[in-house]
């Protein structure tokens, strides 16, 4: 049959009602898969919504847990002066008691101001900021027991924690007097007084 | 005449227009078969009448059947070639052998045994073609599918099998009513040649001698064209009716030329498994019925004559394509929508437990104590700050070691100490200062600790007697017992009384007294481990 040959008005309902067919059918499943996706997209959106507040629900249970474990420690830390502000007149104060008591016949101090600091071993410290003070120690002492007995009142007496970080002790006469107030040793010492608190100026406050 | 409202969906219906030399029958196919015949005449007022008729009635499929004498038959031979050369070759040897007709049909009938074994091919033409023009030009007019032109001749092939006269030589005897008497002569099932005999008037004459003569001639002629040998025996296979039947079963008496066989239409039919056919001399409504059942591939017409055909079967296709892409997307969207009313429902179960669970969550966190920053940073502070506690230091563990050495050594004064706490084990004592990496071999612990005290122990011996030897010993010996305490990982001697090593200058006096001896003085260095990693 050639193309001549065609009689096209026997097609031409036939080719319409296709074409409609065509264009309902298509109209059908262009219209189903958009409202599928569309219903998909919002039960997937309250999904989501449902996922994370009951992984915060479930969530809830352990910061409860954690709350009654860790926060009377870090009241009390923050009451130390570890954890927030530090407690610099304390420490005068204990400095001051610890050289009568111990009768030190010279004992200075610097402090410097706090800074950002950044440790030798590997910590995680989430939100905070680690913090440290250099106070630098220098004392004539009877003998190096004087020294440790200072520590040990700062260890007992101090608001914080610190840490020794260096420390230069030199004979000051070849013959020890054991005199009270002989100066037979000098020390210069350097210890860090280490705070967390949350960047800013704000900081933590209980 | 009968009409009816005409209708696009009679393609399941079809008719069958049997074209004799004086009439035309346009036969119906119903449920059961044929269902109804129509008769029209030749001439024109009959032509008119076929056409009205045409007009008027649903537009079914129509198959021609022609029974004419103007019907040719030659068997020739071809070279055997393959595709188009084949037709080519066909299309000229048709256009040689018949003239003025474009009704032509070739039938391939196996290859030659011997020599070139060329085709063996049976033309045949319907050499009249005016006697159809009338009857096409209505169908053509009235857009009516016609499936195809055919002729009795080569629709009896299909009758063979059913008188088992599909082997051999076989002539088969047909009585037409408005045709005449066909006479087909088969070999091996594949018709040969034919021809249309006139047929008087029944009761003019008896009929079963004017047969059995026709019989002889045909075999003569046969004979004549060597389609069958002089002395091979054929199968005459003549269908009539009862009546006929009878009166020439005493006539048919089987010979060395020829063995008889009659069969009534009746019986023919019902091998045919045709229904409800009325007895009758005539094999009009068998052939009709024949045709319209089995649908033969078309003989004769060309594609313009059968366009309406295959456009109503495009038609169709379109129309159950149609329905086919409307019940699929029907299907499809059914489907889609189904699934997105389940996704509806699963939205909302999930933002009812959504909201359940919010309420839960609020009410919870409500009991909660009020804390400066959340709990798992409260822990984190917390462990902060016990990290701290454990890497808190001071000289104290090292000076305890020290001075417990130093009881064993009386001689040995400190004269400074200077100690640093470092999480390496090779950090400098000078403050602001490292050491360069080739003035000292690294220190590598084979058990690592957490934090390291690293020290340095400047001293001399007092008294000295100038006995170098005995100083170096001692040092010596100061710094091996340093070496045997627990955590010590290194002690290294950096000045010792008197250096004799090759590289330094030695200066003094050989008779030194006592009083003006310079002083044997020492440094040592020495790293403590504090914890382990584990810790």
């Amino acid at each position: 049959m050639n193309q001549s040959d065609i009689d096209w008005r026997v097609l031409r309902n036939a080719s319409i009602l296709l074409l409609l067919a065509l264009a309902f059918s298509g109209a059908l499943i262009a219209g189903s898969m958009y409202y599928e996706d569309m219903m998909y997209a919002r039960y997937q959106k309250e999904d989501a919504r449902f996922k994370a507040i009951s992984r915060k629900y479930l969530a809830v249970d352990q910061e409860e847990k954690l709350i009654k474990d860790d926060y009377p420690r870090f009241v009390e830390f923050y009451r130390q002066g570890i954890i927030g502000p530090e407690h610099r007149l304390n420490w005068l104060e204990t400095l001051r008691a610890a050289r009568d008591r111990l009768e030190i016949p010279d004992l200075r101090y610097q402090i410097d101001s706090r800074e950002q600091f950044v440790p030798d071993y590997d910590v995680v410290s989430g939100p905070f900021e680690l913090y440290a003070t250099r106070m630098k120690l220098s004392l004539d002492m009877l003998h190096e027991g004087d020294l440790f007995s200072l520590l040990q009142v700062l260890d007992e007496r101090a608001e914080g924690l610190y840490t020794v970080s260096r420390c230069h002790l030199k004979r000051l006469q070849k013959q020890v007097v054991l005199k009270a107030d002989s100066k037979n040793l000098m020390a210069e010492c350097e210890l860090a007084w280490e705070t967390i608190d949350l960047p800013g100026e704000e900081g933590i406050k209980l | 005449m009968t009409s009816s409202p005409r209708s696009s969906f009679e393609f399941l219906n079809r008719r069958a227009l049997y074209l004799g030399a004086s009439q035309g029958t346009v036969y119906q196919w119903g449920r059961n078969g044929l269902s109804s015949a129509l008769v029209f005449d030749t001439d024109e007022t009959g032509i008119n009448a076929f056409a009205r008729y045409m007009h008027d009635c649903p537009r079914s499929p129509m198959y021609l059947l022609v029974d004419l004498v103007e019907e040719e038959y030659h068997q020739e031979s071809i070279p055997h070639v393959g595709g188009g050369d084949r037709e080519a070759l066909c299309e000229r040897r048709m256009q040689r052998l018949f003239r003025g007709t474009r009704y032509v049909h070739a039938e391939f009938h196996g290859r030659e045994p011997d020599g070139r074994k060329d085709d063996i091919v049976v033309f045949s033409a319907i050499t009249n073609p005016d006697a159809l023009h009338p009857w096409l030009r209505v169908l053509d007019a009235t857009k009516t599918p016609l499936a195809g032109i055919y002729s009795v001749a080569l629709l009896s092939e299909m009758l063979l099998p059913k008188l088992q006269a599909a082997a051999g030589a076989a002539l088969l005897i047909t009585l037409q009513s408005g045709s005449g008497m066909r006479q087909s002569f088969f070999q091996d099932g594949k018709l040969k040649i034919s021809r249309l005999a006139r047929l008087p008037r029944r009761g003019t004459v008896p009929y079963g001698p004017f047969l059995l003569d026709e019989v002889e001639r045909i075999r003569l002629y046969l004979n004549s064209l060597r389609l069958l040998p002089v002395s091979q025996p054929l199968d005459v296979h003549i269908v009539v009716d009862e009546e006929l039947a009878r009166e020439m079963t005493p006539l048919c008496s089987d010979n060395e030329l020829a063995r008889f066989h009659l069969v009534t239409s009746t019986d023919l039919s019902s091998r045919l498994g045709i229904a409800n056919i009325q007895p009758s001399l005539y094999s009009n409504n068998l052939y009709a019925h024949l045709l319209l059942a089995k649908k033969p591939k078309n003989q004769f017409a060309n594609g313009k004559e059968t366009r309406y055909f295959a456009l109503e079967r495009m038609r169709l296709g379109m129309l159950a394509a149609s329905l086919v892409i409307v019940l699929a997307g029907a299907a499809w969207g059914g489907l889609g929508l189904m699934q997105a009313l389940g996704y509806q429902q699963d939205r909302i179960n999930a933002s009812h437990k959504a909201d359940f669970y919010q309420a839960r969550y609020q009410s919870a966190r409500a009991r909660l104590p009020k804390t400066p920053v959340g709990a798992y940073d409260l822990k984190t502070a917390v462990q902060l700050v016990a990290q701290l506690h454990r890497h808190k230091q001071s000289p104290l563990p090292q000076m305890q070691i020290i001075s417990q050495a130093l009881g064993r050594f009386p001689a040995l004064k400190v004269d400074a100490y200077t100690w640093v706490g470092s999480a390496d084990p090779n950090a400098s004592l000078e403050k602001g200062k490292t050491r360069q990496a080739e003035e000292l071999a690294r220190i590598n612990p084979e058990v690592p600790y957490t934090y390291y005290q690293i020290g340095r122990l400047q001293g001399y011996l007092e008294p000295f007697d100038g006995n170098y030897r005995q100083a170096l010993e001692m040092v010596n010996e100061f710094a091996e017992a340093l070496r045997r305490f627990d955590d010590v990982v290194d002690v290294r001697i950096e000045e010792l009384p008197l250096d004799v090593s090759s590289e330094a200058r030695l200066t003094g006096a050989a008779n030194d007294r006592p009083g003006s001896l310079p002083v044997a003085k020492f440094s040592l260095k020495i790293v403590l481990g504090v914890g382990h990693e584990s810790v």
